[in-house]
This record gives C-alpha cells, sequence and structure tokens, in this order.
C-alpha cells in the first residue's frame, strides 16, 4: 500500500480520507507511530489523497495467485524488480496453469528448467513497455512492440458458440482484461505467448493449397529461399500473398496465364520468362516489418523488386494498394483482406498480408508525392499523434528520419492544433515548430518518402514566421551527385492572395490548403530535381540567415514537373481536393471556403 | 479488499462525523406529512414526474440511442465516454451507461402512485376520475422509462415501489426484461383507458400523457415483443381517430429530360412549406404530429448545446454515411431540387445536426441560451411507420411474396403518406413492382425510420429490433454488423462484428454502471462485461 502525497492522484485510483484520529490512520496504513506522531500535526484536519493501488508483484500475490508462475520465472530471469518498481506496464500474464500446459508441450517438468536466456526472452515477450488498456487495441499489432522487440496483435473474435473474446497474437485468450495496478496494467491471458518460430518464407510452404500458385512461382523464383532466412531484427520481410481466389478476380488460373498477364504489365521483359517470375515474387515482398496498421500510415511502400513501388491508400475503411487516381486516369485499387487468416500473421522474421485481388509490377513514370513531414515514423507510434492539442519536442537525433543540428538547444516541436482556425489549417491539424536560423537549428536532413524515377518541383507547405528567415536546399541521392535547389527560401514570405494561381504560379507561390485562402499559408517551389533511380533520397536544409521566430511546417510535395502543381489542395483533414469541389465536402465541413475552389 | 477497506472508512467516517444524528427526525417523514394533502399538490408531483425527465433522461434517450449506431460521429470537443462507445468500446466504467436518471423520474413515480390515493380522503375535491388520470399519466411515464431500460440493458431490478424510507431494501436484483414487458403492456391497458384523451391547451396535449402516448408506447412495446395484431389494432386506432396528421408540402412534378427527351419526373418540394414543417417542428414545438414531446425553453433549454452545438460540439453527423447514404442524392444530377426535406438543412447542415441547432432550414444558428427544441418521443409518422412494420411482417409470416398480397400492400401504402410528405428520393428500393420480397420491404422500412427519426434516439434501438426479430432468425443479426461496418472505425471494424456475434447477445445490451455493480451486491453484471 502507498501513502502519497497527491503525487500520484492522476495515476492512480485515489480515495479521499479525512484524517482526524490517529487510530484510524494507523489501522489503514499500518504506519509506524513514530512516524504518525512526527506529522501527525500537521496532518489535523487536512484532506489528503492516497492511493490503496498494488504493484504489478504485489497484485499477483495478494490478490490473484492464479499467476504466480509467471511471477516466479519473472525472479529468477531478474525482472522482479521490474515488475515492483513505478513505470508504464502492460503485462499479458499467462496463469499458471497455462504455464503447466506450456511445459507440458515443451517437454520439460518445469520452467526452472530453461535457461536464464530462455526465461528472460520469455518474461519480455509478455511485457510491453507503456500502458494499453483494451480500448486501445485496434484489429492488429499494439502500438508498440513489446520488450523482445515483437509485435503482439490483438483481435476480437467470436467462434462457434462462444462469447466473443479477445484473442493475442492468435495464441491465447483474455479471461480478464484491464486489471489496473500502480505500475501498469495486466491482461491475464489463458496460453503463453511464443513468438512464430517459422520464417515468412515456411509459413508461405505452410499455407493451405487454396494459396498454390502464389506459392508455386515464390518458390520458382528463389525468392522463397531468401525469405527463409532470418535475420531479424536487422531485416524484415513483409509478404504480400495472393490466393488462388484473388488470382481469378483477373482471370489468372494457372502460371502460363500470369505470365501472359506480366507481359502485358512489363513489355521490356516479355520475351523473359525467369525475369518475369522474380520480378512478380519480388514485387510481393517489402522488406520491412509492414502490419496492416503499418501499412495504413503509409502511401508507399518500397519492394523488393528494383524501383518498383505498391502505393498504400487508407480509406474509411479499408486499406488499398495500387489505387492510382490522377487528374487524367483511375485505377481500381486492391483490398487488403482484414478479415483473412493469413493478415498480420506475425513469422520471425516478418509478417504476412493477404490480398482480396491480384496486383503486379507495373511500368510508371512519376508520380507526385503529397507528404506530410510530420509523418515521422517515431511520431506515429506516439499517443499524441494527430490527437489535438498535443505537443511533443524533439532534441537532435530523436527523429531517425529527421536529423538536424546546431547551437542553443536546437529543438523541434512536434504540434496539434486543437481547432479550426484559417491560420493553422494544417493537414490533420499537425505540423512541426522549427526554429530555422542561424543560432538555432542551422542545419536539417529529411528523408524523403519512396520517389519513382523522374522529375519533380519540391514545394514546401509552411505557416510563414519570422523575419528574413532564408535558407537553402539540397537534394542528395546515394552515388549521385548533390542537386543544389535553385531558390533561395524566405520563411517570412506571405502569400499574395490578391493575384490569381497563375500569377502566384510564376511567382513559385501556390495555395496548398483547400478551405480558406489565407496569407500566411503558404507553399513555395524550391525548384526542380531529378529523381535517377527510386527510393527514399535526402532533402538538405542549410539556414542561411533570419533571427527571430520560427516558422511551421506542414507538407512537403513532390510533384512531377509535367503535372499539375496547383491541384489537389489538401483539407484538414488530409483528404485531395480537386478543382470544383462542393465546399460543404471540405474538412471542416462546417467552415465556410475563402477563395477560389475552381482554378 | 480494496472495497473492504472503503466500507471499513465509510462506516467510521459516518459514525464520527455525525455526532447528533439520533437527534434528527427523518426527513422523509416531515415531508409527507406536510404535502399529500390536496389535489393541486398531486398534480405538482405529478408535473415533477415530467420535469425529471428534462434533465438526465433526455440526454440518455438521445445518447443511448445515437451512439452506438450509425450516423453520429466524433466531434470537434473529444468525451472519452462517447469516443468509447463509438469504437465499440463499451465498458462498466463508462458513465454514459448509469441508468441512475431513468430510476429518480421512476422513483418520482412510484412516490405519486403511492401517495396520491391516500389524497382522495383529505380532499373531498379530488375525484376518483382525477387520480385514475394522474395515475395513468405517471403510470405511462414509467412504464416509457422502463421500455428505455429494457430496450437498452435487457434485464433491469424492477422498482414499483417508492423508494420513501430509509428501512426498505434498495438491493434489487435484476427482473427478466420480457416479464418486465408484459408488466408494462398492464399497466399502459390501465392508462389507456383512464389517461385524459385531450387537455385544455395545446401544449399540455403535446407535453402531458394522453391516452394516445399511452396507446402509441403500447403500440411501440408490442412491435418490440413481436406482437404484430396488437400494435397494428392500437395504430390504427389512433390513426382512425383523426387527431393528428402530416405537415402537408406542396410537390412540384419536374420533367427529367436526356438529350431533349423527357424520361423520367421527379417532385421537388415547396422550399416555404419544407420550411414550415422545419420550423413547426423543431423550433415552435406542439406541431400537428407531435404526440409526445418533451419541452423546452429559454429558461430551462434541452441538453443540445453542449453536445450539439456548432462550437463546442462533442458529436456531429457522420456525413459520409448520413448525406447521400441514408438520404440518397437526388436520382437524376440534372433535377438536384428533387431532395428529400428532411436531409440537409434539415437533419443536417454545415457539419452539425440541425435540427437542433438551426432556427430555419436556411437560417442561421440559435445562441446558446436558445435551444429550445423539444425532445420528440412520439410523432405520428412513428405511428405510421409502425403500422407499415406490423403490417409488413404480419405478411412476411404468410410467406406469400406478392405483390397482390393486402398487408403489403397497406404497409407500403402508410409508408409512402410519410414519404410523399416528406418528398423522400424515389430511388429503386422503393419502387415496389412485381413481387415485393417482404424482406425488402423490411429494409426500405428501417431506412424510411432512419430518415424520419434521424438524431431523434431511435436509430439503434431499431436496427436492435430488426436483428432481434425471431430470435435473431435468418440473417437478422446482419442488420447489426452492417451498422457496426458503417459505424465502427476500420482499425476496430473486425472486432466490433466478432462482438455482435455474441451467441447469447449480451453485447447487444449495455452493461450495468460499475458504481451499480458496487454498491448493490444483488445485481449480477451483465455476462459480456463481468470479468
Amino acid at each position: 500500500m502507498i501513502f502519497t502525497l497527491n503525487k500520484f492522484e492522476l495515476a492512480m485510483k485515489t480515495k479521499t480520507i479525512n484524517l482526524r484520529n490517529t487510530i484510524r490512520f494507523a489501522l489503514i496504513f499500518g504506519f509506524s507511530i513514530s512516524v504518525l506522531a512526527a506529522c501527525v500535526d500537521y496532518m489535523q484536519g487536512k484532506t489528503f489523497l492516497v492511493s490503496d493501488s498494488k504493484m504489478i508483484d504485489e497484485y499477483i500475490e495478494q490478490k490473484d495467485t492464479s499467476m504466480t508462475e509467471f511471477l516466479k520465472i519473472a525472479d529468477i530471469a531478474g525482472f522482479k524488480g521490474m515488475l515492483h518498481a513505478y513505470g508504464t506496464n502492460t503485462c499479458f500474464i499467462p496463469t499458471n496453469q497455462a504455464i503447466a500446459v506450456y511445459c507440458q508441450r515443451r517437454g520439460i517438468t518445469n520452467m526452472e528448467s530453461l535457461t536464464v536466456d530462455e526465461l528472460q526472452k520469455f518474461v519480455k515477450y509478455h511485457i510491453v513497455r507503456d500502458t494499453i488498456q483494451s480500448s486501445e487495441f485496434v484489429d492488429g499489432r499494439l502500438p508498440m512492440a513489446t520488450m523482445l522487440g515483437k509485435y503482439l496483435t490483438t483481435k476480437t473474435v467470436q467462434n462457434g458458440d462462444s462469447a466473443p473474446v479477445i484473442r493475442v497474437n492468435r495464441q491465447a485468450n483474455i479471461i480478464q482484461k484491464d486489471i489496473r495496478v500502480a505500475n501498469g496494467i495486466i491482461h491475464k491471458i489463458d496460453y503463453v505467448l511464443t513468438p512464430n518460430a517459422l520464417t515468412v518464407g515456411e509459413m508461405i510452404e505452410s499455407l493451405p493449397d487454396s494459396y498454390s500458385l502464389y506459392k508455386s512461382i515464390m518458390a520458382e523464383s528463389g525468392v522463397l529461399d531468401s525469405l527463409k532466412i532470418n535475420n531479424a531484427p536487422a531485416v524484415w520481410f513483409t509478404a504480400i500473398l495472393q490466393s488462388d481466389a484473388s488470382f481469378a478476380t483477373k482471370g489468372i488460373l494457372n502460371r502460363d496465364s500470369l505470365i501472359a498477364k506480366l507481359k502485358i504489365a512489363q513489355p521490356d521483359y516479355a520475351n523473359d520468362e525467369t525475369k518475369l517470375i522474380q520480378m512478380y515474387a519480388q514485387y510481393h515482398v517489402i522488406e520491412r516489418l509492414a502490419y496492416v496498421a503499418d501499412l495504413s500510415m503509409s502511401s508507399s511502400e518500397l519492394t523488393m523488386a528494383p524501383n518498383q513501388v505498391i502505393t498504400v491508400k487508407t480509406d474509411k475503411d479499408s486499406l488499398i494498394l495500387n489505387e492510382y487516381k490522377s487528374l487524367t486516369k483511375f485505377e481500381q485499387g486492391v483490398l487488403v483482406d482484414k478479415a483473412s487468416d493469413w493478415t498480420d500473421m506475425s513469422c520471425s522474421n516478418g509478417v504476412l498480408i493477404d490480398l482480396d485481388g491480384y496486383i503486379q509490377p507495373v511500368k510508371r513514370g512519376a508520380e507526385a508525392v503529397y507528404w506530410e513531414l510530420t509523418d515521422q515514423p517515431e511520431i506515429k507510434k506516439m499517443k499524441e499523434y494527430r490527437r489535438k492539442g498535443s505537443w511533443v519536442t524533439f532534441k537532435p537525433g530523436d527523429l531517425s528520419e529527421l536529423n538536424f543540428g546546431g547551437i542553443n538547444n536546437p529543438t523541434i516541436t512536434y504540434n496539434v492544433a486543437s481547432a479550426f482556425d484559417s491560420k493553422t489549417q494544417y493537414v490533420h491539424y499537425d505540423y512541426f515548430e522549427i526554429p530555422l536560423r542561424p543560432n538555432v537549428i542551422q542545419w536539417m536532413e529529411i528523408e524523403t518518402p519512396v520517389l519513382t524515377e523522374g522529375v519533380y518541383n519540391v514545394w514546401i507547405c509552411w505557416r510563414r514566421g519570422g523575419n528574413n528567415n532564408k535558407f537553402k536546399t539540397t537534394f542528395k541521392q546515394a552515388g549521385k551527385d548533390d542537386q543544389v535547389l535553385p531558390n533561395v527560401f524566405d520563411l517570412g514570405e506571405y502569400f499574395d492572395t490578391s493575384s490569381t494561381p497563375e500569377v502566384n504560379l510564376n511567382k513559385g507561390m501556390k495555395q496548398y490548403n483547400a478551405k480558406q485562402e489565407n496569407s500566411v499559408v503558404c507553399s513555395r517551389n524550391c525548384g526542380a530535381i531529378k529523381v535517377e533511380y527510386t527510393g527514399r533520397h535526402i532533402l538538405r536544409i542549410d539556414a542561411l540567415s533570419g533571427n527571430s521566430q520560427p516558422a511551421w511546417w506542414d507538407m512537403i510535395q513532390f510533384i512531377p514537373v509535367d503535372q499539375n502543381q496547383i491541384w489537389p489542395r489538401f483539407d484538414v483533414d488530409g483528404n485531395a481536393i480537386y478543382p470544383g469541389t462542393d465546399c460543404s465536402l471540405i474538412a471542416p465541413t462546417d467552415q465556410p471556403c475563402v477563395g477560389d475552389l475552381f482554378n | 479488499m480494496k472495497k473492504n477497506i472503503g466500507f471499513i472508512l465509510l462506516a467510521i467516517l459516518t459514525l464520527s462525523s455525525c455526532d447528533n444524528w439520533l437527534n434528527l427526525a427523518p426527513e422523509d417523514g416531515v415531508i409527507r406529512q406536510e404535502f399529500w394533502k390536496t389535489k393541486e399538490q398531486v398534480n405538482s408531483a405529478v408535473v415533477g414526474c415530467y420535469a425529471s425527465m428534462q434533465d438526465g433522461p433526455v440526454t440518455n434517450m438521445f445518447l443511448w440511442g445515437e451512439l452506438r449506431a450509425d450516423m453520429i460521429d466524433k466531434g470537434v470537443s473529444p468525451n472519452n465516454n462517447y469516443n468509447d462507445i463509438i469504437d465499440g468500446e463499451i465498458s462498466a466504467s463508462n458513465s454514459v451507461v448509469n441508468w441512475a436518471d431513468f430510476y429518480q423520474t421512476i422513483n418520482n413515480c412510484n412516490t405519486v402512485l403511492k401517495f396520491a390515493p391516500s389524497v382522495i380522503s383529505l380532499d373531498g375535491t379530488f375525484t376518483d376520475k382525477q387520480l385514475k388520470a394522474y395515475q395513468a399519466e405517471v403510470l405511462t411515464i414509467r412504464a416509457m422509462m422502463y421500455f428505455y431500460l429494457v430496450r437498452s440493458f435487457r434485464d433491469v431490478p424492477l422498482v414499483l415501489n417508492a423508494s420513501v424510507s430509509d428501512d426498505q431494501n434498495f438491493l434489487i436484483p435484476k427482473t427478466d426484461g420480457s416479464i418486465i414487458l408484459d408488466t408494462l403492456v398492464n399497466n399502459l391497458k390501465f392508462a389507456a383507458t383512464y389517461a385524459p384523451i385531450s387537455y385544455d391547451t395545446n401544449a399540455k396535449n403535446k407535453s402531458r400523457i394522453t391516452a394516445w402516448t399511452a396507446k402509441t408506447l403500447l403500440a411501440d412495446i408490442y412491435l418490440w415483443q413481436e406482437k404484430y395484431n396488437e400494435s397494428l389494432a392500437l395504430c390504427q386506432e389512433i390513426i382512425n381517430s383523426g387527431r393528428y396528421s402530416l405537415i402537408p408540402v406542396e410537390r412540384v412534378s419536374t420533367p427529367v429530360a436526356d438529350n431533349g427527351v423527357v424520361i423520367d419526373s421527379v417532385y421537388v418540394a415547396n422550399e416555404s412549406d419544407a420550411d414550415k414543417m422545419f420550423t413547426q417542428t423543431y423550433v415552435n414545438g406542439d406541431c400537428i404530429e407531435s404526440i409526445f414531446e418533451i419541452p423546452f425553453t429559454s429558461l430551462k433549454p434541452n441538453p443540445f448545446y453542449s453536445l450539439l452545438g456548432p462550437t463546442v460540439n462533442k458529436l456531429i453527423p457522420k456525413l459520409d454515411i448520413v448525406d447521400g447514404g441514408i438520404f440518397p442524392s437526388p436520382v437524376y444530377a440534372t433535377a438536384s431540387d428533387a431532395t428529400d426535406i428532411r436531409g440537409s438543412g434539415c437533419s443536417y447542415r454545415l457539419g452539425v445536426v440541425w435540427k437542433y441547432v438551426g432556427t430555419s432550414r436556411s437560417g442561421i444558428v440559435r445562441d446558446a441560451t436558445n435551444y429550445t427544441t423539444p425532445w420528440i418521443v412520439y410523432k405520428y409518422s412513428d405511428v405510421l411507420l409502425m403500422a407499415a412494420e406490423d403490417l409488413n411482417q404480419i405478411g412476411i409470416h404468410l410467406n406469400n411474396d406478392s405483390i397482390a398480397q393486402p398487408d403489403y400492400q397497406q404497409s407500403i401504402s402508410l409508408m409512402n403518406q410519410v414519404r410523399t410528405a416528406r418528398n423522400a428520393v424515389q430511388t429503386s428500393d422503393y419502387k415496389f413492382t412485381g413481387t415485393v420480397v417482404g424482406k425488402m420491404l423490411e429494409k426500405a422500412i428501417l431506412d424510411e425510420r432512419a430518415r424520419e427519426f434521424a438524431f431523434e434516439g431511435k436509430r439503434w434501438y431499431d436496427v436492435l429490433r430488426y436483428a432481434k426479430r425471431d430470435n435473431y432468425g435468418g440473417s437478422n443479426l446482419q442488420y447489426l454488423i452492417n451498422l457496426a461496418i458503417s459505424s465502427a472505425s476500420p482499425q476496430k471494424q473486425q472486432s466490433l462484428i466478432a462482438k455482435y456475434k455474441d451467441p447469447r447477445h449480451n453485447s447487444h445490451y449495455w452493461p450495468i454502471y460499475i458504481n451499480d455493480i458496487q454498491t448493490n451486491k444483488n445485481l449480477k453484471q451483465n455476462d459480456f462485461y463481468a470479468q
């Protein structure tokens, strides 16, 4: 039992106790009389908040002894201290019976016969260092990996006559959820969680016959062998599956009809069947760990096939791959089959994703990328991500794909506006506050999203701020010469709302936000870059002058030079808005539009 | 145990902090002796029952009927309790499921039922007829409260006695929902006989219980019980009474031409008539359609400013489902004025639930202090559509899917009365020709109800009634699954569908609020939420 002076009142369930007599005090808290005597005077007649919450280990020992085996293992593995210390943990704790079953299955008499290293891995796989209530579970992986560095998945399922249950990792059911203790949350489970020992390649081999064509193509191409190599966590694979049924949606019934289809898609290799098979197989592998939750935050994924990407779009209730939309053409995308038994199946070196339809490598030219700079991988994992009114500050090195440096404690702050305002029309309301000037942040190196080969204009979309805050931009690709972009940028610049879009475009400026034209919400063209090969590259920014306030950065757009530079604009919900869209469909729908919606 | 320590503490604190409690006369006794002497006092106690509905129950009737359904979405000011329910994450600690306000009104009714009869002997001018009328009123209010509880929780404690003294047993266990409904049916039969046919003012006719209110509620309960003939008989009685009608809206037939050739015609509603429907129903209140509504004034405004108002809205219409979905777009893009008058400009506009926020179809939003839209519990269109549903079900059970089937014909004609008055968009779902498949008509009526009672706290109960019909027979559960697909966020969708597939259907009902479970050890939590 913990006695606190208001400190933990927010974190824990608390009781208000009016301290009147020492006997009651002693009865409740078991404090020694000497301590009491010392503080009874100033405590007299006051109200204190106390907590009777227990730590994870105390809870198990005192309240629910059906989980003591796990505690015993944690003790041997050296985790008892952690379970007893303050912290934020989510523990998926198997019952004693579940552990007994596990021992039986492994053919051991008890867990003590395992090595300390094995036990450590065992414990680590059951603990996430964050508090995750069941209401935060989604259909898929948890927002944070376990201490073992591997993700657990959750999903509510209902089978036969039984009541719906939350299933963890397709292995265990939660039998008691959301047990709140002082240092985290316990979810009691009925089966031990073990990482899948099979590699992605081995999992593919074990797929049922309804995946026969896919299995044979993956094997023939040799890609299957690569997927059996386990170099996790250095190398991860995500395999995109195709069932025979999904092939059939495009009339592909066997290897021959697949080859025929691929010959049309890849005319350059029409005479090279081996190459086509290999391209197809490589196109179905992403070389990173991408659960549905990860895909839904991505706009494109580089595949193992050279220079070939899979584009990803999140719709209200679905995840669509390879939908292609430009002002002139529309290609129907293919849905990720979220209900499939195989989607989000964790493997020792990756994960599987199953599709409703057929995808193939396509020969495509440059494609516009409308990128939110704030979509940094570290930020996407945070609870504050796109949560209105939140802010988080980052030091150099905190963000793996946005590095920066300078003097006087340079920091970048991730902000999410709390409400719509004409001057804060950031896409998804989030933006970076960046004090880019020679006496704070002197340089930034930004890793771009995947860019396909071609020539692009680079548009920076920001809310103006400061005075004479100028910088220059350099585009860097490994193995190629650096390209210094022609335009020196001034973050203090205003958008000229009195000129037509064409006049502004000639001056290198445009309105990128959809709802309300505003002189402080700007987008400027830094100049053109040539992407020599498809991939992720670096945009470097060097501060040249300025000494006043920061500016607020929202998007960076890479638009092929031969495409429309002005449209689409973006609304605060992230929707691409095309000319002539009705104002009532532009988020926030309750706000009037300002400016021209047509050209 | 945490709880035990709490009890000990409570006991000690209570004992030590009230040194002279033994000297106090019981508070309830004092009030009772001074009250309950004249018929005026009985009347004010009855009025108190109505007033108690204005606070908590109206908020809950809205939230319970909409949050789990597909027409409402998270608004600008996040409310975690609401958002969790919208996500399908319902728990016993979510205060939205607190039923205390309903039981407060129930207790007020029970108090009237207990003490009003004794006033007869004290006040010579208080007649037996008046007494029965008052009893009918509060029995109906109580039945209304219980009907909400049963539809939301299925089994709840059935408290029929006033809690007026300290020595009563407050730890009452749950009663099976079907038994509660049978009790309500009996109460309402009494109420339908003895409640006033009408009052001296129109306002009272709308906001006090009449025999027609009791009959409408009874018809609704019969419909829930799947007693279609009984429900239909009552609906027909109300329709034939001639007391209610739909607000007339003039429509102009407009030809639709394609390359100069007339291919069809559509109706365009007269805008001023449409505006009349809006202002009479949702601005002025007490309209000709209204059977029973809970009125609000600027002194006692409704709860919708903080729930739905444009600046502080916690909830907004789910436009991707409502606009163009539940309210279909005009059939021909060239005749874009041929719209449903209940859609944009009535149910929703400017991204808010307009019927509680707007001052007219195209006007400005209300002042924060002027949220006076009545809460309409029953209106005439409800009776028409209930009758249509009764006839549809009677027809389905006859197993004769022919257009000539008289039950279907009558059902369609009743539904079309509503559709014509509201200028509903003539989509192909509503062009019944040749064979009318009963299930198609069933779906059509449900969709019509979604439009007619948009944001009026009925959607979830309608879908649940459709799903549970014939003990979830056939593919009826699909009604709920479709609701999950259009209401849940994509990341939660599969899980919510799995929850709705609960074979014991417990997940279709609310959990009992945690405080009630902790203080009443005789209450058993709904199994789905018990862990």
